[in-house]
């Protein structure tokens, strides 16, 4: 058979295999490959397939394997080699795919697709070095441009990551003068190739070559027009040659009389200019700037730069009146603002230039305030006329006045009403209302919100209501009065108010966000889980949004909803890893060098994402936490692989990736999440990541302490397997392993002063934004949690200690279970005191706070439990086979103070009354946890037993006091009957959370309680 | 008052006021990237004055001979900024990239069912070249990603406008007759 017949048939063979794979039907794949291997035996890659469908199913370790074995045999067959690789994606190891390439070259060193797959692979590992070498290895087989431009791309990289000065000296010059090469010769191609070009130059500030460039034939005929204008306006702005680029940003902006960023590029230049002028004039060197007179024409403005306020203003005017579309463009507007806001930064005397300023926006209102994002556009010129507040409103308010006579006619005169309410509120007219006056503006808003449902006659179900934004508005200001009063009243009828108007708006997401946000905020998170799923959140915007609802959910006891959202989030960020590799190699292949760079810091931006950390640990500590018995518990810490010796990861490089201005928000800047909240927010964060790393290590370290006892580290921790114990004192390991768990907890207790002595800031609670304040602070402001889990573990700590070593003297033991042990159970009764208040005054209670309290609860149970579980396995390989298991179980718990009065006699007393102390804290700590069992299931009873809660409607109320309650509330605009059944839904949708989170609470509180039974001898 | 710039990584991070609308579809990380590598001119932003995304359009070029065109792969332009010729200040931009590649027409689909965005695309000087019967879900490219095909009948129309290259305006003579998915080159 010819060796292209031999191909055949392995393809046809193979082929199968292939189809099984791609419909993921893995078992087959290796029954498929099994066959074709009794058939040909070295067809590596059936081999390989095969270990990729066992890959799939799970069982990476027989694929490592195989993949080793194939390995070895150094194929060279592009089917092999392609199904390796993407075993090595697959499992992350992407550095071995550039080691079974590099063995298959040097098989066939001349092998142009071999070799481009083996610079893909450093790409992928980014390996500059060698990413070049090879690049100019494919140019000498087939000398195609793209080849050389990969290697002149690598240096490029290489330059980036050394040094500045062999990059500058060596690098940087190297690559220029292999394109310059190029250009001289006349080989270049592509776009690209120019594109890199100007790269290198840029790097090299050689500006004025670079400009040179694209003024070039060469460029000119190669560059796109719109890549070449950006390109020109940069280049001009780097090398400060105002005039050109006053000149030159007219040009474009008579062109594009919209283009926001040569606005402002143009008026920077204006002021650059008078600047110099102003220098020149200084050191008497009258130059050539004195053409401002000179010229008036549109012609001549293309040829003399502006100077001058004057002629600026002049040139902004011409954009306004050129502006005569039949929508006038916001653009030159705009600029006239920024004109304002520059000449005031810059203390001109603003009154001489552009006239009474307050015109400005008056104009703006009038023209634009039928637009939906004309406040948008006003916001950042707000602050500017701060102290006019008063007229400007006045203003807009005559200017609506003007349009209508009291009665909403159109569309655009409702939009103007609700520019004006958004200014206003802006400037925090609404502060000075008393509650009353607040409620009167309500329902004023409501009023024009169900006015403007005539408007929506023509929409689509996905289009947004015309009149949304008054709900919100509406929203808004019940928050303001929710904070007014801290009455929670206030959320339910926001809540109620936007359920109904999502009904008629159900694609309006800003709807859902604040329906989210407020089921959170009354601790109903499944039902603002609901909402989140309903915004479709995905892929990125696990990074992104994931905040919104990851943290409510857990902190709520929604914990399989919680963990479904932890488990989605990990899976975008792992699948990330290998997309964005891939990519990568993209770039390079399509020539887009100027992605390369950002597809590389994009990585790196998701891979140091805060909130990946986070949902991390907060994964691994509920995924050890809330198992079933101790040995599942120490089975699956040896699986998680925690490193109690040193946190898992790096905090200095963390970013912070959420979108946090998301919220539609009407207020002024100290009042939304502005730059310093998220800075603020962001450092409460990573303290938190901190925090909860300590704690994790700390548990992983207090179980390894029972995982390294000799006896016990060899086949996980059941007694019966328990054989042997100590013999010559103290285990080394275990003495590491001991002052490894001493120093985590001397490392908690260091961070929980400082919590205390430094209390972080918190963020105002009028700063309406998705963030909501930090889980940090549910952890420190908690009177019992860091307390109880410190003592709780200095107490193993201290337990451990002394069954590990001979010399067992510790009178302060007792004392220490005790301390714990009373923290523990004053904890317990707290919580059936708190459980008994709930039962009794359920609407007036925070129920955020509520399971947040308890949430905390359960997980000190948890630990407690797991540390109960660490003694036994301690102190079962500490005996030395002196107690049989049935002899324990005959042993009762005696009083502490008997141990201590008698004190450590002799080695077997101790073993004794170390037994006791043992069974007498677990046995302690099971009773409490019963005891919290029972009650929890009073608190779920408590939500299905109650009556549904009729929330009082203070808005009706307070407007019903003279209408007729039956009939439908002009100003509501909702019947009584509607609204009782908004308010019906609402009330199921929070009870049916409370209940799902109090029962998902209970049952691992009731989870724990068999955990510990099963601990007690 | 608008910016138009590339396309970054950065922006799969801020789109959310656009993204989560319901029109507009969320696709994975890899989607994004590959247009970002292939056709980066191609993937613009419509930045506000605030720096808020007002929308984006994402685009490619494609096929051979006289079939050469660009195609619209997504336009979304965010409530709070639409009416103000957004959308057809990006079209624009993906038509100019198009002429500078020297392609024939740029076409887009659309569902039947969005008069809105037809009535836009009409215009704009398109015109409904033909009907294409389940569009998502018989092409298995955008199967990849996601459940875009939540609703197993989608119509679609095929929207087309010539560009300067195509002088006899011969890729926009309508096609009268409904074609399937599997028939769309």
């Amino acid at each position: 058979m010819s060796k292209a017949n031999t191909d055949t048939v392995a393809e046809r063979r193979l082929r199968p295999i292939y189809d099984w794979l791609d419909n993921g039907n893995n078992k087959k794949a290796i029954q498929e490959a099994d066959k074709v291997l009794k058939k040909q035996p070295d067809l590596l890659c059936a081999k390989v397939l095969k270990g990729l469908a066992l890959l799939r199913l799970g069982k990476n370790k027989d694929c490592e394997d195989i993949l080793e074995g194939v390995k070895k045999e150094a194929p060279a067959d592009d089917c092999t080699l392609q199904a390796m690789t993407i075993c090595y994606r697959e499992t992350h190891k992407l550095e071995k795919i550039c080691d079974v390439y590099e063995t298959a070259v040097t098989k066939d060193p001349y092998n142009e697709e071999l070799n481009t797959h083996l610079f893909m692979s450093y790409v992928r590992i980014s390996d500059y070095k060698k990413q070049q070498q090879v690049a100019l290895n494919l140019y000498k087989i087939k000398p195609k441009n793209p080849y050389y431009f990969w290697g002149v791309m690598s240096i490029l990289m290489q330059a980036q990551t050394k040094d500045e000065k062999v990059a500058q000296k060596v690098l940087l010059p190297l690559a220029e003068r292999m394109v310059k090469k190029f250009i001289d010769e006349g080989k270049i191609e592509a776009e690209q190739e120019i594109q890199l070009y100007i790269m290198i130059l840029e790097m090299q500030k050689k500006y004025k070559e670079a400009l040179k460039m694209i003024e070039s034939e060469l460029g000119q005929k190669i560059l796109s027009y719109f890549i070449f204008s950006r390109k020109r306006i940069k280049l001009l702005t780097s090398l400060e040659t105002w005039n050109e680029l006053n000149i030159y940003s007219k040009k474009i902006l008579l062109e594009e009389p919209d283009a926001y960023n040569f606005y402002v590029t143009y008026i920077d230049s204006v002021f650059k200019l008078i600047e110099i002028k102003e220098t020149d004039a200084d050191i008497g060197n009258v130059g050539n700037c004195n053409k401002s007179n000179m010229f008036n024409t549109y012609r001549d403005e293309l040829i003399y730069p502006d100077d001058t306020i004057e002629l600026c203003v002049s040139f902004i005017k011409q954009c306004q009146e050129k502006n005569e579309q039949p929508h006038r463009l916001r653009g030159p507007y705009i600029a006239m603002l920024l004109l304002y806001k520059k000449l005031v930064e810059k203390k001109y005397d603003v009154l001489k230039f552009l006239g009474n300023p307050l015109d400005l926006f008056i104009n703006y209102f009038e023209i634009f305030a039928e637009k939906a994002c004309c406040f948008k556009d006003l916001y950042q010129f707000l602050p500017l006329i701060q102290n006019e507040y008063i007229s400007l409103l006045s203003s807009t308010w005559a200017l609506i006045k003007k349009t209508n006579d009291g009665e909403v006619k159109n569309k655009k005169q409702m939009m103007m009403y609700l520019t004006h309410f958004q200014i206003s509120r802006y400037f925090g007219i609404h502060e000075m209302f008393s509650v009353n006056d607040k409620l009167t503006q309500i329902s004023r808003l409501l009023d024009f919100y169900h006015d403007g449902h005539r408007f929506n006659s023509n929409l689509t179900l996905t289009d947004l209501g015309s009149s949304d934004v008054f709900m919100i508005l509406v929203v808004h200001s019940l928050y303001d009065l929710y904070l007014d009063t801290s009455d929670f009243k206030f959320l339910k009828d926001a809540i109620c108010l936007l359920e109904y108007a999502y009904n008629f708006s159900p694609s309006n997401h800003h709807f859902k966000l604040l329906l989210l946000k407020l089921y959170n905020m009354l601790g109903a998170t499944k039902a603002g889980y609901k909402y989140f799923q309903l915004l479709e959140i995905k892929h990125m915007q696990y990074d992104s949004l994931g905040y919104l609802q990851c943290w409510p959910l857990l902190y709520s006891g929604q914990y399989s909803f919680a963990i479904h959202l932890l488990d989605h989030t990990l899976k975008f960020f792992s699948v990330n890893y290998k997309e964005t590799a891939d990519q990568l190699t993209h770039a390079y292949k399509y020539g887009s060098f100027e992605k390369v760079h950002e597809f590389l810091n994009f990585r790196e931006k998701l891979k140091n994402s805060f909130h990946y950390s986070l949902v991390t640990i907060e994964h691994l500590i509920n995924d050890l936490i809330h198992l079933p018995s101790h040995e599942v518990t120490v089975q699956s810490a040896q699986n998680l692989s925690i490193n109690p010796e040193k946190p898992m990861t790096d905090l200095d490089h963390l970013v912070d990736n959420r979108d946090v201005n998301l919220f539609l928000n009407f207020d002024c800047d100290s009042k939304r999440m502005n730059e310093t909240y998220a800075k603020l927010s962001f450092e409460h964060e990573i303290s938190l990541i901190r925090l909860r790393t300590i704690l994790l290590r700390c548990i992983g370290a207090s179980i390894n302490v029972c995982l390294f006892v000799p006896s016990v580290k060899s086949n996980g921790v059941s007694n019966n397997e328990i054989t042997h114990a100590l013999s010559n004192g103290i285990d080394e390991s275990a003495v590491k392993h001991l002052n490894i768990f001493s120093n985590v907890i001397e490392e908690l207790k260091e961070q929980y002063t400082y919590f205390k002595e430094n209390p972080p800031k918190s963020i105002s609670k009028n700063v309406f934004s998705g963030v909501e304040q930090s889980y940090l602070f549910t952890y420190i402001n908690s009177p019992f949690f860091l307390p109880l889990f410190i003592d709780a573990m200095s107490f193993a700590h201290e337990f451990c200690t002394l069954c590990l070593s001979e010399d067992c003297k510790n009178k302060k033991l007792g004392k220490t279970a005790e301390i714990s042990l009373n923290a523990f159970s004053k904890l317990i009764a707290d919580c059936n005191v708190k459980i008994t208040t709930i039962q009794s005054s359920y609407n007036d209670l925070c129920h955020r706070e509520i399971f947040e309290f308890f949430s905390l609860v359960v997980e000190i149970v948890c630990v407690m439990s797991i540390i109960c579980g660490n003694l036994r396995s301690v102190l079962l390989a500490s005996s030395k086979k002196s107690l049989t298991p049935a002899r324990r179980k005959k042993k009762k718990a005696k009083e502490i103070s008997e141990i201590e009065a008698n004190g450590c006699k002799n080695k077997e007393r101790t073993e004794e009354d170390v037994l006791k102390l043992y069974t007498y804290y677990v046995s302690t700590v099971k009773d409490n946890v019963k005891n919290l069992e029972n009650n929890l299931s009073h608190l779920e009873s408590c939500w299905s037993q109650l009556e549904i809660h009729k929330a009082d409607f203070e808005i009706r109320r307070w407007q019903s006091q003279d209408d007729n309650e039956s009939e439908i509330s002009p100003i509501l605009g909702i019947s009584d009957q509607r609204w009782a059944h908004i308010q019906a839904e609402v009330n199921q949708n929070l009870n049916d959370s409370y209940i799902t989170s109090a029962k998902q609470l209970r049952n691992i509180v009731k989870q724990k309680v068999e955990y510990l039974s099963l601990l007690l001898f | 008052m608008t910016t138009l710039r590339p396309f970054t990584c950065e922006d799969m991070l801020k789109f959310n006021n656009v993204n989560l609308d319901t029109l507009t579809e969320t696709y994975g990380l890899n989607f994004y990237m590959q247009y970002l590598a292939r056709w980066p001119e191609y993937f613009q932003v419509a930045e506000a004055p605030n720096g808020e995304i007002m929308g984006y359009i994402m685009g490619k070029a494609e096929g051979h001979n006289t079939h050469w065109h660009g195609h619209v792969t997504a336009l979304t332009v965010s409530p709070c900024y639409r009416r103000l010729g957004v959308a057809a200040l990006l079209m624009n931009w993906l038509e100019d990239v198009s002429e500078k590649k020297h392609a024939y027409f740029v076409d887009l689909f659309v569902r039947v069912s969005n008069k809105v965005a037809i009535s836009m695309y009409q215009a704009l000087g398109y015109i409904v070249y033909r009907t294409v019967l389940d569009y998502y879900s018989g092409n298995p490219d955008e199967d990849a990603y996601d459940n875009i095909l939540v609703i197993s009948l989608n119509y679609f129309s095929d929207m087309r406008k010539a560009l300067s290259r195509d002088k006899m305006k011969e890729s926009v003579v309508p096609l009268h007759h409904p074609v399937r998915p599997e028939d769309v080159e």
